[in-house]
């Protein structure tokens, strides 16, 4: 049953991130996008990591999507002819990203075969789900990483807004 | 938990915050007055991290380590951020708004290079990595009257989000061939005999050649360095600085522990990565130097040699190569921070920063052409100037190792790299400038070219008391 519902969401992201790169119409990408997301998120359910596929799901598909149709909709250009200058490139491009996925496959294939056979059965989740091991790590060992973000946060949005904020003299 | 072993970075962040806050509440006619204090602050932490730099070594169970090898990249972060204040302060004249954001964002760059370099897991070494780059990529596009700092702001963010999605990828296959974050963690489980790249772990081979393209990028080595000339060009001139010191330092900062302590370089297919890198960076940085007619853009070619000659002591994988390493860094954030600071002392702030304008620098401005000069040659190899033992200690260690064809070629292109130093160097002396008036060097301009020539020359004549503590470090943390 697993790995039907595997199977299923895999080719889910695979015909969904297929669509998003080959579509003319960059809001039809940008729903193929988030149609990709939320493959993942099941992906990542399948894995038992239940907090991370929610925030897929919140950040993921509910945020960053809405944010590139968005950033279509602000710069008004909904076609790929006029936005995109390295067309011409497609078919390296294609070669290049071909070789990779070889190389990438063989190298997990191999590994796989390497390593002790895999635990029978997923161990399951702990009771209240992964977000409460998450949440110990993140406020105990990784603490420092943490309040780096925040720092990381705050000093993005101060450049966005030196940046965004235009020529014009302003009251600064 | 103890706390003085993250005393420093906790400093700097509160300078950034503190920054931040002065620009907003300070009134509006002396909003000049955050980068004096943005100087000071740092030139007090500099004092701090030689004086009381903390002495607890690592902190949340070995998550961060405040090692003698952080602590001397530390040391070289703050001197470079306080030489860039010092630099900026004409810059930031010059501009209509936001001129205590720039200090603000320079002190956010530099936790997150502080943080890079006493990283002891991937999510540190990720999020210091992106600390430092973000503000960075501001600072780039941050002269808004120029249309070419805003280009070089673009293509920056770009790149650097690439480098860092493939960075990304490569430290989760070694996530996925080793299960931990942690560097001790990961190294352990690649040592195994089955696991290790020796013995040809596939997942840890690629993830590691991964991580090793994406620190490459910030470095600048070829084939990874299409970005920098760009950048270098476009950025206001102080900023060009710091990504041409603060960033390839600290590049090479996780890039030494990365390659010590958890990829097991020696003998495995690693070591043959970075001896390309260094190969290629050495021919094509100085090779495409030879012709270049802009100051800005010769220094980025100059600088991905450098990281070719810098790769060198990584390649040696010793205490002798660490040590030569952490030498040349010095010698080449000294050198670097005098060019760039005269460039930025013309007329324009260096925005354009053709060689020509330095014709006849020798009359307009003895001191600064002076000062220039002995930087220059110092990048140049020259001796007394520090870069001739700067070389000369890398170049021995990698030829007593028995790479002795690597030694010649990197002797063979800093030959040729001489004759752009010394072209340069003759369009001072030699050539008679159209505008013969002075020029008024600002006094920050002067303070800084004064300090980069004396610890150019004096680095140079009494290599003395820096060799001997870059040995104590490298025979500190590697045994």
């Amino acid at each position: 049953m697993e790995s039907f519902l595997f199977y299923a969401f895999a080719a889910l992201v695979v015909i969904s991130a297929l669509a998003m790169i080959l579509s003319r119409n960059l809001v039809h990408s940008a729903l193929y996008m988030a149609a990709a997301f939320l493959g993942m998120a099941f992906v990542y359910l399948l894995l038992r990591a239940d907090y991370i596929a929610v925030v897929q799901i919140l950040v993921y598909v509910g945020a960053i999507s809405i944010l590139f149709v968005f950033g279509i909709m602000l710069t008004k250009r909904d076609r790929m002819d006029g936005s995109n200058g390295f067309n011409r490139y497609g078919i390296i491009a294609g070669l290049v990203g071909l070789a990779l996925f070889a190389l990438l496959a063989r190298a997990v294939t191999v590994a796989g075969a390497s390593r002790a056979a895999p635990p029978a059965d997923v161990p399951q989740a702990p009771a209240g789900g992964s977000a409460v091991a998450i949440s110990n790590l993140f406020l105990g060992q990784l603490a420092l990483p943490l309040e780096a973000s925040a720092l990381l946060l705050l000093a993005a949005l101060a450049g966005a807004v030196v940046i965004g904020k235009g020529r014009e003299k302003s009251k600064c | 938990m103890d706390f003085s072993a993250i005393r420093l970075e906790l400093v700097a962040a509160l300078i950034a915050l503190s920054l931040l806050a002065v620009g907003l509440i300070a009134p509006r006619g002396k909003r000049e007055m955050t980068g004096y204090i943005a100087a000071i602050a740092f030139l007090g932490l500099l004092a701090l991290a030689f004086l009381a730099p903390g002495h607890g070594s690592s902190f949340l169970g070995g998550r961060f380590l405040n090692d003698p090898l952080a602590l001397f990249f530390k040391r070289v972060f703050i001197t470079a951020a306080f030489l860039v204040a010092l630099m900026s302060l004409r810059f930031t004249a010059g501009l209509e708004e936001s001129r205590s954001e720039f200090f603000a964002l320079l002190a956010f760059s530099l936790v997150g290079m502080m943080v890079l370099s006493s990283a002891n897991d991937f999510l540190s070494l990720y999020i210091g990595l992106e600390l430092m780059t973000i503000p960075l990529v501001v600072l780039t596009a941050y002269d808004r009257a120029s249309g070419k700092s805003t280009e070089a702001g673009t293509k920056y963010v770009l790149l650097s989000a690439i480098s860092s999605a493939v960075l990304l990828f490569g430290l989760s296959l070694l996530f996925g061939a080793s299960g931990s974050l942690a560097y001790g963690d990961v190294a352990a489980a690649l040592a195994k005999p089955a696991f290790g790249p020796a013995s040809g772990d596939p997942l840890a081979v690629i993830g590691g050649v991964m991580a090793l393209a994406g620190f490459a990028f910030k470095i600048a080595a070829v084939p990874f360095h299409m970005w920098s000339p760009d950048i270098y060009e476009g950025a206001p001139t102080p900023v060009a600085a710091f990504l041409a010191v603060g960033s390839k330092t600290a590049g090479f900062a996780a890039l030494a522990r990365l390659l010590f302590f958890v990829l097991p370089s020696n003998g495995g297919g690693l070591s043959l990565v970075v001896i390309s890198l260094s190969v290629l960076s050495m021919v094509v940085g100085n090779l495409i130097a030879l012709p270049q007619t802009n100051m800005k853009r010769l220094l980025a070619y100059s600088s991905i040699a450098h990281a070719g000659y810098m790769l060198l002591g990584l390649v040696a994988a010793s205490r002798a190569g660490l040590s030569a390493l952490l030498y040349y860094i010095v010698l080449y954030l000294f050198a670097n921070v005098g060019i760039f600071a005269a460039i930025s002392s013309f007329g324009d702030g260096g925005r354009s920063g053709e060689i020509a304008s330095l014709r006849g620098l020798w009359k307009r401005s003895p001191f600064m052409a002076a000062s220039l000069l002995v930087c220059l040659l110092s990048l140049a190899g020259i001796p007394p100037a520090a870069g001739f033992l700067g070389k000369f200690y890398l170049l021995a260690e990698v030829a007593r190792q028995g790479k002795l064809w690597l030694a010649a070629l990197a002797l063979l292109m800093s030959l040729v790299s001489i004759s752009y130093y010394i072209s340069v160097i003759r369009v001072i002396i030699m050539e008679k400038a159209e505008d013969e008036s002075r020029i008024r060097v600002p006094i920050a301009q002067k303070a800084i070219l004064a300090l980069s020539a004396l610890a150019t020359v004096g680095l140079g004549v009494f290599p003395g008391p820096l060799t001997a503590w870059t040995q104590a470090i490298a025979a500190a943390v590697l045994r």
